[in-house]
Formats: C-alpha cells, sequence, structure tokens
C-alpha cells in the first residue's frame, strides 16, 4: 500500500501509491500578505503541504527558503505565519489549534524562529475562508487592520483603535465588520514593541510564547479579522 | 396533518431546544450538522446556528422551533412546507421549492437558509426523528422537547 521513497534530499517519506487528493482536508491555496505594497497574492499550498503537512511545518519552510539568518525579530524582512493544520476545522478531537511561526524577539541570545501555538476559533475560520496558512510579510507605513472575507482581502486603517486594549478593540471591529467574524489582535503592551507582549483572539486564546505581538507590531499591524463561508471537503464522510 | 385553526397552539411536536445556560459555544452541533447532511464541513451551511458574542460569554444555540403557528407554512405559495405527521415537525418539499424566500422573510427566528447553488432553502429536518445535534452535544446542552397535546 505504501511505499518510502527517497528523493534527494536528506531524510526519506513516505508517498502514497494511490492517487491522494489534496484538496481533502487542505484548501489548496496559501494568502501572502505583503503590507509595504498593501497587496495580498494567493499562492498553491501543494508544494508546501505534501511533504510539510502544515501548521509549523509550513511556517519553518517558509522560513528556511526566504528569511535569512541575519534578519532580526523586528525587521520588515521578518514573515509572520499563521498555519493550522489539515484537519484544523473539522471535528477531529483537538484540531481547532494552530501555530504561528515567527523570528521572536524573546530568544535569548539571538532572536530565532520560534513557534507559538493559539486555540480558538481563528484557525477553523481561515480554513473556511479557504486559505491553509497566512503569511504576513513587510512593514506598513501606517496602522492597518486586515479583513479577510473569503476571497476579499481589506487592508483597513487602524490609527483610531490604538492605544485600546484587545477588549475594545475586538468588540468594535465585531460591530464594524461582522459579528461572526474572528479577531486576532493586540494590546497596549504590543505597541510599544514589548518583548513579552501576545496576539490574542477572543478572550482567552492567547500565542503566550515567544512574544509575537512585538513582531506584529513592528508590521504595525493591530488586528486580523477573518470570516469564511466556505466549505472543507472531508474524504470519508462515514 | 392539516393545519385545523381551533388546534393551532396545541399542536404536538418535538423540537431540537438549546440551553443557552450551558452551551459552551464550541459549535461540534454545527459541524455535526453540515456533515450529516451535506458531507463538507461547513458551519454557514448549519441548520443550527450558535449566536455567540465570546466577550461577554453569551452563546444561544438557535434552531428551528417547529413552531405552531408555523409563519413559513402559511407564507409558502408553492405549498412546499408541509407537517410531518410522526413527529409534528415542519419539513420543506424540495422538489416543489421555488427558492422565492418567502418562508425566509416569515420566519421569525431567521433559521431558515437559502442555497445559491440549487436555489432552493432549507432548514432543520429534525433528521428524521433522531437529530444529531443533540447526540453529539458534549455538554448536553442541546435537547429534545416534546410540546402540544400528546397524541
Amino acid at each position: 500500500m505504501c511505499d518510502v521513497v527517497s528523493r534527494s534530499c536528506t531524510w526519506s517519506y513516505r508517498i502514497w501509491e494511490d492517487e491522494v487528493n489534496w484538496t481533502h482536508g487542505w484548501t489548496g491555496r496559501i494568502l501572502r500578505v505583503d503590507l509595504t505594497e498593501r497587496k495580498s497574492f494567493v499562492e498553491p499550498s501543494e508544494r508546501y503541504v505534501e511533504r510539510f503537512i502544515g501548521g509549523i511545518g509550513i511556517g519553518l519552510r517558509v522560513f528556511w527558503e526566504e528569511v535569512g539568518p541575519e534578519v532580526g525579530a523586528f525587521d520588515p524582512d521578518n514573515r509572520l505565519v499563521f498555519a493550522p493544520g489539515p484537519l484544523t476545522g473539522t471535528l477531529a478531537p483537538a484540531s481547532g489549534r494552530f501555530e504561528i511561526v515567527s523570528k521572536s524577539p524573546h530568544n535569548y541570545p539571538r532572536e530565532t524562529v520560534t513557534r507559538s501555538g493559539v486555540g480558538g476559533f481563528w484557525g477553523p475560520e481561515l480554513k473556511y475562508a479557504g486559505y491553509d496558512a497566512l503569511i504576513v510579510q513587510g512593514q506598513a507605513d501606517d496602522w492597518v487592520s486586515l479583513w479577510i472575507y473569503n476571497d476579499q482581502v481589506i487592508f483597513r486603517s487602524a490609527k483610531e483603535y490604538v492605544g485600546e486594549d484587545t477588549y475594545s478593540t475586538q468588540t468594535k471591529l465585531r460591530k464594524e465588520l461582522d459579528p461572526r467574524a474572528k479577531i486576532l489582535c493586540i494590546g497596549p503592551a504590543g505597541e510599544n514593541l514589548s518583548r513579552l507582549a501576545v496576539i490574542l483572539s477572543e478572550t482567552s486564546f492567547v500565542s503566550g510564547k515567544s512574544g509575537f505581538g512585538g513582531v506584529m507590531v513592528s508590521k504595525k499591524l493591530k488586528a486580523i479579522a477573518v470570516r469564511g463561508t466556505q466549505s472543507l471537503n472531508i474524504a470519508d464522510p462515514d | 396533518m392539516s393545519l385545523d385553526f381551533s388546534d393551532i397552539h396545541f399542536r404536538y411536536r418535538k423540537t431540537v431546544t438549546g440551553n443557552s445556560k450551558v452551551c459552551t459555544g464550541c459549535r461540534t452541533c454545527e459541524l455535526i450538522c453540515t456533515l450529516h447532511h451535506d458531507a463538507v464541513m461547513n458551519p454557514e451551511r448549519s441548520r443550527i446556528a450558535i449566536h455567540s458574542n465570546p466577550l461577554k460569554g453569551s452563546f444561544i444555540p438557535t434552531v428551528c422551533h417547529q413552531c405552531s403557528d408555523a409563519p413559513c407554512y402559511y407564507a409558502c405559495p408553492e405549498s412546499a412546507i408541509q407537517i410531518e405527521e410522526e413527529f409534528g415537525t415542519v419539513q420543506i418539499d424540495a422538489e416543489k421549492c421555488t427558492g422565492c424566500q418567502a418562508c425566509q422573510e416569515a420566519c421569525p427566528f431567521k433559521v431558515i437558509r437559502f442555497d445559491g447553488e440549487t436555489h432552493k432553502v432549507y432548514k432543520c429536518d429534525f433528521c428524521h426523528g433522531n437529530p444529531e445535534c443533540v447526540m453529539w452535544c458534549p455538554v448536553h446542552a442541546l435537547g429534545v422537547t416534546e410540546f402540544g397535546r400528546t397524541k
């Protein structure tokens, strides 16, 4: 049934002899947002998910290919990868978590790549919007918040949210955008470039490790709101 | 079963009811509903919806009440909505439905949904007596309640 194949890499991995339909579980698309030019791109995720499955795998591969060792945590070249896994958004137990991968300002002595797991409903909502991962790069010239509604990616000004805590930011965004939107945001600690600041969703779903709130602020990104209405296909529903 | 006006407020029926004090907003019911009916995962297509405000901690499961006076029954111009005899639930006949969405406007709880692909409306069909959401709710916030005169 399955067969171990070694290719020109240092490890071997399995591929299935049967033809695998990569659209089950995965959505097949990765959203890349460039805040410097305020543009968004959609890339195929197949070359990532075939070998690296998802979550930390996608994130670390992005850093392996795109980010050099000289890049610091608060540099514009740093990436911020939000990556759910293939089971996120399904009924599989404990599958709702997604991973944030970035260079952490918290690490000593060097700012190296780390990950941080977040629970809650933001990861599944990103899958329902049709994306396997969200890669944020660049640095905006002014405060900005992202509004992702399926295929639409809208850059909104976030000047009026600066200085507000996470609770009131989410309350206002929910009122302005959509009461069912799921929001990741940062609070005042992040805005002051604290190396301990977190990224928070709802009330208690926090990327507690690594201080990625500061990385998000170095990109002048206050909040990411996601709303998805698309379907995830299941290979064997019964 | 025909709707007799004298019988209207006492019509026997079974409904799925949700307890908002117990519900944790895990949305398992939404996923299992779409998995059972459409074989996909999509809370947007679910017949049961949890209206939640996670910042205040309020989660309100909302599902078809199978109303005894059934406004959708009277609103339908094609008489595609019928009352099932066994459980007294309100059922939509997909073959007769033309997608005019009159029932959607009449519904006081806005639980009737419109499918843009097939141009038909759909709503909770009580899973023919065995609701999947009630079976799968991990905190038993959902239950089956009987209303009206017993048969």
